[in-house]
């Protein structure tokens, strides 16, 4: 049987910002539509906590790595949509190949 | 009725919303950015209680669970916020700083001030005094939408903090320089030695812009 896997409180923070980049490369979203596509791919592994994903948006912003622009919700509330820049994609490209060597490394070092 | 529902929670005309306004307003943060963080929670909350109502979930709970711990947003906002603090008031201060400490090292530092040493030195001078995080800061400025300027014929980037710092940097020493000149040819001195290094701040600074220019500009068409 395999061992269920427990639901972390937090994400690692370089962790967070590549899984904010790389749900970003595949669409513009605003921040609580980023927060669930990320808890429904981790399948429950882990919570998006508000605390750390805006500080983790604003931060990118900052950085240049994305773009914020503002819409309207059906009910006409302001809503801010975040977009990847060029810079980002970019980003996004090397988080990816760094976090994908980081989790090989580990396996490897386990044994698993 | 679902629907009243849905769209009185997301309008915030509850204790939820002075909640987050209290909470917002209590920030240690720059004003602009107040209103842009209460509409962000705002929308965040409002999703979190319309899907609550569609899954016939209690909507307060669902709202305060996104809304999460304040206290640790709190933390996290005012720790990445403060970057977008920084005035152009702030970055011209800090410029004058920095160009006087440049102007005083260039025209009293002697031969050793004239050459390379001298140019590197203006440059980590400037490099310390700017405002934190200032290159982010730049790139942001310069990717900004176009604007009007005060005669409204051309239009242009807005000069934010970071480009504030920039024209104060390269343009002040300048000016101390010349009432040097002047002074001392009031006193007799009549002989003026301009070292390179006087022009290696200015000319780093220009390349920055250009460079940085050209990134945002292609990221623009991008």
């Amino acid at each position: 049987m395999k061992a269920r896997r427990p639901q972390r409180d937090v994400v690692p923070r370089g962790a967070l910002r590549a899984l904010v980049l790389a749900a970003l490369a595949e669409e513009d979203l605003h921040g609580y539509a980023l927060a669930r596509r990320l808890e429904a791919r981790a399948r429950g592994t882990f919570k998006i906590r508000e605390g750390s994903l805006y500080p983790a948006l604003h931060e990118l912003e900052l950085e240049g790595a994305v773009d914020a622009t503002w819409t309207r919700a059906p009910d006409g509330r302001r809503r801010r949509v975040y977009s990847l820049t060029r810079a980002g994609r970019r980003a996004a490209k090397d988080a990816r190949a760094e976090w994908l060597a980081i989790a090989d490394t580990l396996q490897a070092l386990f044994g698993v | 009725m679902t629907d009243v529902s849905i769209h009185r929670s997301s309008m915030y005309h509850g204790p939820m919303r002075e909640e987050i306004e209290r909470f917002v307003a209590s920030l240690a943060i720059p004003a602009d950015r107040k209103a842009i963080v209460l509409a962000e929670l705002l929308d965040h909350v409002a999703c979190a209680t319309e899907a609550a109502a569609r899954d016939g979930l209690d909507q307060e709970a669902a709202g305060r669970a996104a809304l999460g711990n304040l206290e640790v947003l709190r933390r996290s906002l005012e720790a990445v916020e403060t970057a977008f603090r920084i005035t152009r008031k702030h970055a011209v201060g800090r410029g004058l700083v920095a160009a006087l400490l440049v102007a005083i090292i260039l025209d009293q530092g002697g031969s050793i001030m004239t050459g390379v040493v001298g140019a590197l030195v203006v440059v980590a001078i400037a490099v310390v005094c700017a405002p934190p995080r200032a290159l982010d800061l730049l790139r942001a400025e310069l990717r900004a939408p176009r604007i009007r300027g005060a005669l409204g014929m051309v239009r242009g980037i807005p000069i934010g903090p970071a480009l504030s710092y920039a024209f104060t940097v390269i343009s002040a020493p300048f000016l101390v320089w010349i009432a040097l000149i002047i002074q001392r040819a009031y006193a007799g001195v009549t002989v003026v030695d301009i070292p390179w290094s006087a022009f290696a701040l200015m000319t780093a600074v220009y390349l920055l812009l250009l460079v940085e220019g050209i990134r945002a500009r292609r990221e623009a068409a991008a």
